[in-house]
């Protein structure tokens, strides 16, 4: 009995290895690790997982619900897009703050907290009900507090967003749902579901450097995960899906002039991922140039990067015997070139004092020699009560202060133009532009908010933090860009930037939460008064005090009527 | 007269060349939701930019007000400020008239009682004395009233709901009842609560011409609301938006910001199972209380307005300072029961303190953030409840006055000569 049931189940492991195989032709799997320097001495790695599956695309809604072998590619994400129609889809999980001006823009700019938008396919029959599962979908595979958002947070951008992969039928924005959380909490719990993605996980391959004690101890953290239906050639005839799982993480100045791959990390990489087709290692030395690598890499390798040219060292982390060691000679980074401006900057911030009327400011500035078409997209919660009447925009020519002018009153400034007002507990503001902002200009816009009085329960446990203002999105096609990090993956001609504002914490006036009763008891008591002593004006007549009946009243009565003689007027 | 009326229309003036309306108009004891003049230059806005003010839940004026300020607002600052001013001189105006006429009613009636003997004896210290001031004194009581400049320069359209009332209440007396019901009907669609006062005008309408002179009223106020409601349409474009967005906030209070009245804190702490059903219980003490006093004080009309106008700026949703003024100013046309009035320290004591440190708390919690609600919302009961006072002490004075004149002074039902009267049961 035993027997035959171990001989079984062999059985049944040798027909699954086999499919794997066959299914395994279709599936790819590449991995990189990007380590760049940073001008002031911080080490960026960014790492990044594509696994393809050719023929089979979310595209077709039938393609994935007839698999029945996943091989490598993750199954909880197959099964989630195929369950709600999603095509393409968007989202990072993100702790810190990058730092533009200083570190150049990062391979995946992402705000802090969670981001996450989606496209769903044409034939969905209800978006907002696929939206609302593939929320609840995703805050159970990641761990993240996404089936918190409902209409008051999701947004339906016009202009910023476009599909990146290959898609079908029109781009339309009723298909597009983009939802962020400003405050969301990063951290291993998110971390660990998201290796689990991963072919190999934790356990080989370069996903072995995830070590959660040291990835947090960093300036930047941020996972992500993109799904789109990638073309397999250059005309599209068949199409296939890529998910892409990147972890980007800023290391701060690691200590001593010399620094390994196992002390950034807290570990070593023991092997390549077997199920990998590729799996590098590439070293961007960028403005130090006096650096030593130690193994010598394997090859150089040029990257075409937009205009630029980028030399990277690279391992091929088969051949990699030993750990990679770093050495500087020279830790003056204050010698270091700094990053050419960066062509587009946004920033944001508030003004007003108190919980009065407040005001935010937010400055485009095009530090590029070129004229650039920017989307701008404002998402403010309901609670934030946008006044649209005191929105203005000012165009400052050749940064010069003298020189503002009134962006209506420019020709060309503004292109499209885009407010909705919120309703209460129902929709948020939206705020949408494209601007067309000659070089070395900026736009600032100002807008005024009145702040908005929420019931008890609708504030946060922590309702003294404050609320958080979404990141302002700014989006622009750039052909050439000194300071954007190189694309290990993929060659590019034109680069889709996309830059966050940072998130806005505004403070909200909030009631006493301790006192619910007692302000029920002190209004109905009010309401009381008014009530019972206009019942009894009108419930009853004047008519004269009889004394003598008084007096056959007890002797208490008639003592307490003579005190009350005493202190009454007598008139 | 007309030194107050220049002192007042000075003062208002002033405010107007400080800008006032920019840091008034946020006040919450002056404007609401509702009526607000930020607000009110929003949906300006929003309807020039193409969408619907209704869209946006900042917006819940009436249309009428929305079609007039489309216009007005592009004129400027200064010309706003002096078409607010030009509201309240002529709720004034409308105020002293009304009290004029209302003045000779009263001494007319006063003397019918005397000649057919309905008065008792020894009532001559407290009959109603001819005063042919009393239309300046209500006028300069509301001119000169720190809630109304103020409202004045905080640009708060509350000022076209009173001037609606005083309208509808002085044509009534007039007798003009096409006029009372475009007053009442303008009334009703700015802020609903007035509805209650059709009772009292349909009661003054009774007096004067009887069952067809209610039907006349009240077939006029129909057809003026549903003329009022056809243009209101003809502005929105056929929208029915602006029911929910105005009628809806002020049944539905979904909107907490702060004001001088008793629903924000109370909805704003209330458990969402027992929501609908306080909010019925608010609502419906709002209204209920026009039924027994219209009964109660079903001879003078008048009276009963007053009565109802302290209710409405006391029970109504969103009430401002302005929603008291009216009631206050009509308070000199009953001067003869002042003298039986028991309360008035504490009810004048009440509003000082309420006024004074109601905007103090205000300040303390939304600005430094020293002090929390709970001291702002204590203000607003204080206040609450100094309205009460002052109504109550009214209605009680008024119906002793009323009590004296039916039975003579002094008073010889009791051995002690105190002559205290009761409210008994009948």
């Amino acid at each position: 009995m035993m027997k035959t049931q171990l001989e079984t189940s062999f059985i049944i492991i040798l027909i699954i290895l086999l499919f794997n195989s066959s299914v395994g032709t279709n599936q790819d799997y590449k991995e990189s690790l990007l380590l760049k320097l940073l001008p002031d001495g911080k080490v960026l790695a960014h790492f990044d997982h594509v696994i393809t599956w050719n023929h089979i695309s979310p595209l077709d809604m039938t393609a994935f619900s007839n698999v029945r072998h996943y091989g490598i590619f993750p199954r909880p994400v197959s099964e989630m897009i195929s369950l709600y129609n999603v095509e393409e889809l968007y989202l990072s999980l993100t702790r810190g703050k990058w730092k533009d001006r200083l570190w150049g823009y990062p391979p995946i700019d992402s705000p802090p907290g969670a981001e996450l938008w989606a496209w769903f396919l044409p034939q969905a029959s209800d978006v907002d009900e696929d939206w609302r599962g593939l929320l609840h979908a995703l805050s159970g595979l990641l761990c993240s507090s996404f089936d918190a958002i409902d209409s008051t947070t999701t947004f339906i951008p016009k202009t910023s967003f476009k599909p990146t992969g290959a898609f079908i039928g029109n781009i339309s924005s009723s298909r597009l749902r983009y939802t962020a959380l400003p405050r969301e909490p990063v951290c291993t719990e998110n971390l660990t579901p998201w290796s689990k993605l991963l072919p190999c996980g934790q356990k080989v391959g370069l996903g072995s450097l995830y070590y959660a004690l040291k990835l947090y101890d960093t300036n930047y953290h941020s996972i992500s995960l993109k799904i789109v239906p990638s073309c397999q050639d250059d005309s599209c005839s068949s199409v296939g899906t890529a998910v892409t799982l990147s972890l980007s993480v800023v290391f701060k100045l690691p200590s001593g002039k010399t620094w390994s791959l196992s002390s950034l990390f807290g570990r070593h990489i023991e092997k390549k991922c077997p199920l990998s087709s590729s799996s590098f290692i590439y070293f961007d030395k960028y403005l130090h140039k006096d650096i030593n690598l130690y193994p010598e890499p394997h090859f150089i390798e040029n990257k075409q990067f937009l205009s630029s040219n980028v030399e990277l060292s690279v391992y091929e982390l088969n051949n990699l015997k030993s750990d990679i060691k770093v050495s500087l000679k020279n830790k003056n980074y204050s010698q270091v070139m700094p990053h050419p401006p960066s062509p587009l900057s946004i920033q944001r911030y508030l003004t007003g004092s108190g919980h009065g009327r407040g005001g935010i400011v937010t400055i485009i500035s095009n530090n590029d020699d070129e004229s650039l078409k920017v989307s701008f997209l404002d998402m403010v919660p309901w609670f934030f009560r946008i006044l649209y009447h005191t929105l203005t925009c000012e165009l400052t020519i050749n940064n010069n202060n003298n020189n503002k002018i009134n962006c209506e009153e420019t020709n060309n400034t503004i292109l499209f133009k885009e407010f909705s007002p919120a309703k209460d507990r129902v929709l948020p503001y939206k705020m949408e532009y494209i601007f067309f902002i000659p070089p070395h200009s900026s736009i600032s816009l100002y807008v005024e908010f009145l702040r908005g009085f929420l019931k008890w329960n609708e504030y946060p446990p922590d309702a003294s933090l404050g609320f958080f203002i979404n990141s302002a999105v700014l989006t622009s096609n750039v052909y050439k860009c000194a300071n954007c990090t190189v694309s290990t993956m993929e060659n590019r001609s034109s680069f889709l930037l996309r830059i966050h504002s940072d998130p806005l914490l505004v403070s909200l006036p909030i009631p006493d939460f301790s006192m619910p009763y007692n302000v029920i008891c002190f209004v109905s008591t009010v309401i009381a008064i008014g009530f019972g002593s206009l019942f009894n004006l009108t419930t009853r007549e004047l008519l004269p005090v009889n004394e003598e009946e008084e007096e056959k009243k007890g002797v208490l009565v008639r003592i307490i009527n003579k005190l009350k003689q005493l202190f009454l007027r007598k008139d | 007269m007309y030194h107050v009326l220049a002192v007042s229309v000075l003062l208002r003036l002033f405010l107007l060349s400080q800008e006032a309306s920019g840091w008034l108009s946020d006040r919450i004891e002056l404007s609401t939701p509702l009526n607000s003049w930020t607000r009110l230059k929003e949906g300006v806005a929003l309807k020039e930019a193409g969408l619907s003010s209704y869209q946006s839940d900042l917006f819940h004026e009436t249309p009428l007000v929305l079609f007039l300020f489309q216009y007005l607002l592009p004129l400027g600052d200064i010309i706003n400020g002096l078409f607010f001013i030009v509201a309240d001189i002529l709720i004034a105006y409308c105020l002293a008239q009304l009290t004029r006429l209302h003045h000779q009613n009263e001494l007319k009636n006063q003397e019918q009682r005397t000649k057919s003997g309905g008065i008792g004896k020894g009532v001559e210290p407290i009959l109603i004395t001819r005063n042919e001031s009393l239309p300046s004194i209500v006028a300069s009581v509301y001119l000169i009233n720190p809630f109304s400049i103020l409202s004045c320069s905080a640009h708060s359209t509350v000022c076209f709901n009173n001037l609606s009332i005083v309208f509808g209440l002085w044509t009534s007396l007039k007798g003009n009842w096409f006029l009372c019901g475009m007053g009442m009907s303008l009334a009703v669609q700015f802020s609903l609560y007035p509805v209650m006062l059709l009772l009292p005008l349909s009661l003054t309408a009774y007096y004067s011409g009887r069952t067809s002179g209610v039907l006349k009223f009240l077939l006029y106020t129909v057809l003026w609301m549903i003329g009022i409601l056809c243009v209101s349409l003809l502005i929105t474009g056929g929208s029915w938006d602006f029911i929910n967005g105005v009628y809806g906030v002020i049944l539905l209070v979904p909107d907490f910001t702060p004001n001088v009245g008793l629903f924000w804190y109370f909805f704003m702490e209330m458990f969402d199972h027992f929501q609908v059903f306080f909010l019925c219980v608010f609502q419906i003490n709002a209204f209920i209380h026009a039924i027994p006093l219209t009964i109660r004080f079903n001879q003078d009309p008048m009276f009963l307005v007053y009565t109802l106008l302290s209710l409405i700026s006391l029970f109504k949703s969103y009430p401002t300072v302005a929603d008291f003024i009216i009631p206050v100013s009509l308070l000199p046309l009953w001067t003869h029961v002042f003298r039986y009035m028991r309360f008035t320290p504490v009810t004048i004591g009440c509003v000082l303190v309420s006024s004074i440190a109601g905007p103090i708390t205000w300040y303390l919690w939304i600005h430094t953030g020293s002090a929390n609600a709970n001291f702002f919302f204590a203000l607003t009961l204080t206040y609450c409840i100094s309205q009460i006072f002052l109504l109550l002490d009214v209605c009680h004075s008024y119906l002793t006055h009323q009590y004296d004149m039916t039975n003579g002074l002094p008073r010889t039902s009791n051995k002690l000569g105190t002559g205290h009267v009761l409210l008994k049961l009948q």
